[in-house]
């Protein structure tokens, strides 16, 4: 298996855990962190060359990663847009989403909101991410089309 | 590592080109770096985040949709053009093809 596939294969399965998480109504963080290792190694997958080289170490693919999309008509066809207004709107929308995931990304800096690691607020107060409602920072309809659009993308990947 | 005639790989290369056009109006320009091996353009648009370094996406082929040979595809904003070096192996932008200029073919 070549690192560009196993990226891929690892990606379905962090959106598998991501899934069986959001099931159980747990604390939000625990979601949102399967889903950032999903769509961060769904990034690296398209980052990883086609020569089988390994990629370059980088959290912030998301973004980037939708917006390449739009140069592949394969991705595209096989989500089933024909539409390229719809396709351009929708992958627009869901930037936001991907800007607010990156964001929320774990970094050295003690003081950064994130859904793995606790962090202080700059005085004695420290905060937990398992008490913190990250589902409630963006729109519930807009996460769900991200979701949606991350599950396509995955699924057309691993097809012909 | 499979080699792609010429004329297979600028013609993958137009289709994506104009498959990125159509989904991102606001690009200016759009590089055609040549390769036997696989299809690399640059492209160059406001909508990107700017990044300070210029990361390539892969992608493989998919014959059934017209791109039978790999590909890579790298977005600058237009301030970083000339400031981010290219992807190795890439060669100059003075030896890249423009297939799109100005949001024109």
């Amino acid at each position: 298996m070549s690192w560009k596939e196993a990226f891929l294969r690892q990606a379905l399965s962090d959106f598998k855990v991501h899934e069986e998480l959001a099931r159980l109504q747990l604390p939000s963080c625990h979601e949102l962190l399967y889903l950032q290792m999903a769509v961060e190694k769904l990034g690296k997958y398209y980052l990883t060359p086609n020569d089988g080289s390994k990629p370059v170490p980088t959290h912030k693919s998301i973004v980037n990663g939708l917006k390449h999309s739009t140069s592949n008509p394969a991705t595209r066809q096989k989500m089933g847009f024909s539409n390229h207004t719809i396709y351009r709107e929708k992958i627009q929308r869901i930037c936001s989403v991907a800007q607010w995931l990156e964001d929320l990304y774990p970094t050295s800096d003690d003081n950064a909101p994130n859904a793995k690691y606790p962090w202080s607020d700059g005085t004695c107060d420290v905060t937990a991410p398992c008490d913190v409602e990250f589902h409630t920072q963006v729109s519930l309809p807009l996460l769900k089309e991200f979701k949606a659009f991350i599950k396509g993308m995955l699924r057309a990947e691993s097809t012909d | 590592m499979m080699i792609y005639s010429p004329e297979e790989i600028e013609a993958q290369a137009k289709l994506m080109a104009e498959e990125a056009h159509l989904n991102d109006p606001d690009i200016r320009t759009i590089y055609f770096f040549k390769a036997d091996e696989e299809v690399r353009l640059l492209e160059v648009t406001p909508s990107v985040p700017k990044s300070g370094e210029m990361d390539v996406f892969y992608f493989r082929p998919a014959p059934k949709y017209g791109m039978p040979a790999p590909s890579g595809v790298a977005m600058v904003r237009p301030e970083e053009l000339h400031s981010l070096s290219l992807p190795k192996g890439w060669g100059t932008l003075e030896q890249a093809k423009t297939i799109l200029s100005n949001g024109r073919a």
